[in-house]
């Protein structure tokens, strides 16, 4: 028996359409870029057996595996106020912090644990704190409150306050007329020990990004790569790519969120408003991480592999799917293939290739998820592509399930609908896929 | 009312003033899940035990009371397994119990301090499923939630810097205990 016409016949022609035309370019991209160099086996991926105990993506030597469980170690622990009796060197946390260890926020190098509903944020949600001078965000954090609003001190300090959460409610409707509710968050500093913000201050909330593949994403090739990332001050790292390197990020998290002071940024996040933090930062030992346990840190950052999405291996994908998350015109952004420079070969060969779903760019994804200022106001914001690869872990795992900078989507699909500015197209044209189809695409999602 | 007028009015409240702000301070326990119980269990009286360096001299804990365990200098502790945590171990204190679990299901263990908590069967540890806290708390801080089979299990603790720790293990009022999580 012939079913009715439906509407999204025509939507899938031209979706095959295009599959084939993205094809044809991928193919000649690959064959222009690097030669045969980009069909080789991307490296990078490695199966999590033991969430505990990840993995590193490439074999490490004896000497290089006893840093790395150090590294992780020193991911894991953690820190004390300093005066602690017998915490050696876990000892310096504060005066004010988010979290007193990586993991805190990192769960075991995955994405944060996101809000589940309104009210305090959790700790893997931090709000950073900007100035704005004139049109644009400064390096500069706010003058009372530096450049996190820290929501827990040591002993004798007054915390800065807390954020608290609150939803709206954004509705609408793919094509095929099922309906679908977002939540639209708005933030709410409360308790304020130390003065009002400025007005001018930029409130970024911004979730614990997952740390799989770093070092990889820090080896993408060259000085072509560079140029491509557009201004000298475009980042590879973070939401926004406001860091450059794993040390930039770490050291400044280190500093900001924890309180600790390295050899690289030796001072905490204390502003002259806090008067009791300046003393009692001036009055503690510099560094506060130990240099052996920051090189450690750094290279567990650097070497730890993306799960695949079983701790089995990985998952098949939908037979059509990649082809479909290609005609949407996802890859536009999310590149599937990049090439990468190792430090020691691998394979034989330095150069080599990983399949991050991410082009290391900044893009506008519309005003919803622009930042806001302490009065009101919006700021443009642009969004590094975020990486895809591990996604598939992520979606099975059981305390990750939030999505987006601030955690407001609870599925990649309600991720897929914030979408919007550079965006737009491929969002509109997932509105316009049906049941099957959208649940084809997050099959490919969850197999990455 | 979109996000910009509410984020506007939030901004509006306050630059009012952060006295009226401050009352309404939410930096009280707030856990994920309903953990009443638990708190109960907190507020009461608590039975001091020591716990064991080794689990041959480990003591035995009951479900549904609660403990303020004693601990050791966590480089004097002999652990079933290696604690599924790896951290440094300056200044850290740990220990043992005995726990029996006489039906199998979904069990909480909480804490008054952030120890890495673990539970092993046997030379095995058992995954736990889930995690709540609140760290500005300690009635409890945490609360970590296992799928525990019916039978002798043995309690490790580890990783923090505190000499004692109140703890209680009680059955959680809904299974949700997954797989894989960290606490």
């Amino acid at each position: 028996m012939q079913g009715p016409t439906r509407d999204t016949d025509g939507i899938a022609a031209v979706v095959l359409a295009r599959a084939a035309a993205a094809l044809v370019g991928v193919v000649a991209a690959l064959t222009s870029a690097a030669g045969a160099t980009l069909y080789a086996a991307p490296i990078g991926r490695a199966p999590f057996i033991s969430p505990g105990d990840p993995p590193a993506w490439r074999p490490l030597s004896a000497a290089e595996q006893q840093l790395f469980d150090l590294g992780h170690a020193v991911f894991n622990t953690p820190f004390v106020p300093e005066g602690t009796p017998g915490a050696g060197r876990r000892s310096g946390l504060g005066p004010l912090f988010n979290a007193a260890a990586c993991d805190q926020c990192h769960n075991e190098g995955a994405h944060g644990r996101g809000p589940l509903g309104e009210g305090p944020a959790p700790a893997a949600l931090v709000m950073e704190l900007q100035t704005m001078v004139g049109a644009d965000r400064s390096e500069a954090g706010d003058p009372s409150y530096g450049h996190v609003f820290n929501t827990h001190a040591a002993a004798g300090v007054a915390a800065e306050g807390d954020v608290l959460i609150h939803y709206g409610s954004r509705d609408g409707h793919y094509a095929d007329g099922t309906s679908w509710n977002l939540r639209e968050p708005r933030y709410e500093l409360s308790g304020l020990h130390y003065g009002l913000l400025e007005p001018t201050t930029v409130l970024e909330p911004r979730i614990a990004p997952t740390l799989f593949g770093l070092g990889l994403l820090e080896a993408v090739s060259g000085p072509e790569r560079h140029s491509e990332l557009g201004t000298a001050e475009s980042g590879r790292f973070n939401w926004q790519g406001t860091a450059h390197s794993i040390l930039e990020q770490t050291t400044r998290a280190f500093s900001r969120e924890m309180g600790l002071t390295t050899s690289v940024l030796p001072r905490d996040d204390c502003t002259l408003t806090q008067v009791v933090c300046g003393q009692l930062s001036a009055a503690a030992r510099v560094p506060e991480v130990q240099e052996e346990l920051l090189q450690a840190l750094l290279a567990f950052e650097h070497w730890v592999a993306v799960p695949t999405p079983l701790p089995t291996g990985a998952v098949a994908a939908p037979r059509g799917s990649a082809e479909l998350f290609a005609a949407l015109g996802c890859p536009a952004c999310h590149q599937s293939r990049l090439q990468v420079r190792l430090e020691v070969p691998l394979r034989g060969r330095r150069e080599q290739v990983i399949a991050p779903y991410t082009d290391l760019k900044l893009h506008d994804l519309g005003r919803a998820l622009d930042d806001m200022t302490i009065a009101g106001r919006p700021v443009p914001s642009r969004w590094r592509t975020a990486p895809l690869w591990g996604l598939g872990y992520r979606m099975r795992h059981p305390l990750a399930q939030t999505f987006l900078h601030d955690g407001r989507a609870r599925s990649v699909d309600e991720a897929i609908l914030w979408h919007e500015g550079e965006a737009l197209g491929p969002r509109e044209a997932y509105i316009k896929l049906n049941a099957v189809e959208r649940d084809k695409l997050l099959q490919f999602l969850s197999s990455l | 009312m979109g996000n910009r007028g509410l984020l506007a009015i939030g901004a509006l409240v306050q630059l009012l003033g952060s006295a009226a702000l401050q009352a309404a301070d939410a930096g009280g326990c707030q856990f994920a899940w309903d953990v009443s119980h638990e708190q109960a269990l907190f507020n009461g009286a608590a039975q001091t035990v020591v716990a064991g360096r080794v689990v041959s001299a480990a003591p035995q804990l009951e479900p549904n009371r609660l403990y303020e365990l004693a601990l050791a200098p966590q480089e004097q502790v002999t652990f079933a397994v290696a604690p599924g945590k790896k951290m440094l171990s300056d200044g850290a204190y740990g220990g043992v119990a005995h726990v029996h679990i006489t039906q199998a299901g979904t069990y909480r263990v909480s804490l008054s301090a952030p120890f890495w908590v673990d539970l092993a069967s046997g030379d095995k540890l058992i995954t736990s499923g889930d995690f709540t806290g609140s760290s500005h708390c300690d009635t409890p801080r945490k609360v970590v939630q296992f799928l525990l089979p019916a039978g002798d299990l043995i309690l490790q603790l580890s990783g923090a810097t505190n000499a004692e720790v109140r703890v209680t293990i009680t059955s959680a009022p809904t299974p949700n205990a997954g797989t894989n999580a960290g606490h």
